[in-house]
């Protein structure tokens, strides 16, 4: 009976996990939005800085734009251009 | 019992997978181990796959490329995947492997700050790359290259789109060859004593692992090229939403479509390679606000209006 209850909370938060997952492709932890409609995400175990705009789906949270700013999770739209 | 074994099976298929995702990044970088020196060091890697299941790359044969702010002809050169510690500013980041390249460039702002306990580590993105390249034999030694990919940045996402895709080359780089996207780009030649365009060439079309050779070509005699970038006065990352349009009204007001309208989510960039006489560069849509800029053109010449709001 035991054994079965582990199990039971087991598959239980799984699927909470797996949904979790499926929300944030398994990754990643959105940050505050700035001005431009960027914003920085976490990766891994939330020490990947990368940036991505605000609406495009979670899955693609390595799609890096603009840019980062080092150390405050910040998103630039900064961007020179090189032509 | 039947509980039971849907139970493992759950766990098995899906549990026990997902869980594992995020520690396999963590596999490949410690950040806690970013510290050179005393200072936050950094670290870029690339994956390789877009809105699947996530891959990094490993080193082999990869190298990072910086081109730093305060300086957009350098191109600096770091190790793939392992901490280093470059000048503090703000830098274009772009990754290189084996017939692959990053399709937009990422702008970071790199401290070199005191470590606190991790580094700066950050992932792009590369895709399948060729190279291009020019004859460079009859080309003044004070002229360079710049390549611009016409599509690389809209490819990435169905509905999204980032900002377009510039190298700056040397002579003996462009020469060479240059890495960028597969897809279609074109090459502009910069005299740097001048300090004015030459030449400007039709799009050429990289393919995965070959090389494609651009031939600029300056204006004719009685014509002059034109290159227009305009800024937009906030980002369009959604292509849909991109409705603004460019096109030159000559001195009789007669309404001229550019040959090449490259959009991204920060620029348009409109190139005309035979235009002549005095007229106006017009950039309107029903979203921003009007933007134009006369200009007389000089035969011969290949100009460039730069259109801010």
């Amino acid at each position: 009976m035991k054994t079965k209850h582990v199990l039971y909370v087991a598959a239980v938060a799984g699927l909470l996990l797996l949904s979790a997952s499926a929300a944030y492709a398994g990754f990643c932890t959105p940050t505050p939005d700035v001005a431009c409609g960027a914003y920085c995400v976490s990766w891994g175990s939330g020490t990947f800085y990368t940036c991505q705009y605000a609406f495009l789906e979670p899955a693609f949270c390595i799609e890096v734009y603009p840019g980062c700013i080092e150390g405050g999770y910040h998103c630039s739209c900064e961007d020179p251009f090189l032509l | 019992m039947l509980f039971r074994v849907l139970c493992w099976a759950y766990l098995a298929a899906f549990v026990l997978p997902s869980a594992a995702l995020p520690e396999k990044a963590s596999e490949i970088i410690d950040p806690s181990t970013g510290n050179i020196d005393g200072k936050k060091a950094l670290g870029i890697w690339a994956s390789g796959t877009i809105g699947g299941d996530v891959e990094l790359f490993g080193s082999a044969g990869f190298s990072v490329h910086l081109v730093p702010h305060d300086d957009l002809d350098r191109e600096l050169v770091f190790p793939y995947g392992e901490w280093f510690s470059p000048p503090a500013g703000g830098y274009q980041v772009l990754v290189e492997g084996p017939n692959l390249v990053s399709p937009t460039a990422m702008t970071i702002r790199y401290g070199a700050s005191p470590f606190a306990g991790q580094g700066m580590a950050i992932v792009h993105l590369a895709v399948p790359a060729g190279k291009v390249r020019v004859r460079t034999d009859n080309l003044p030694a004070n002229t360079v290259a710049r390549v611009m990919h016409l599509e690389s940045h809209r490819q990435q996402h169905p509905e999204y789109q980032r900002n377009m895709l510039v190298r700056r080359a040397s002579l003996a780089a462009i020469g060479e060859g240059v890495l960028m996207p597969t897809g279609r780009l074109i090459v502009v030649l910069y005299d740097q004593i001048s300090e004015e365009y030459v030449a400007t060439s039709q799009p050429v079309h990289v393919e995965e692992g070959k090389t494609v050779l651009a031939e600029p070509f300056s204006p004719a005699a009685d014509k002059s090229g034109l290159l227009a970038v305009v800024k937009r006065p906030s980002p369009v990352p959604r292509k849909q939403d991109d409705d603004a349009e460019v096109r030159w009204m000559d001195s009789a007001d007669r309404s001229v479509a550019p040959d090449l309208l490259i959009r991204s989510s920060s620029r348009l960039v409109a190139v005309w390679y035979g235009l002549s006489g005095s007229g106006r560069v017009v950039a309107d849509s029903p979203t921003i606000a009007r933007q134009e800029m006369g200009v007389g053109l000089v035969p011969g010449k290949v100009h460039r209006l730069d259109l801010y709001p």
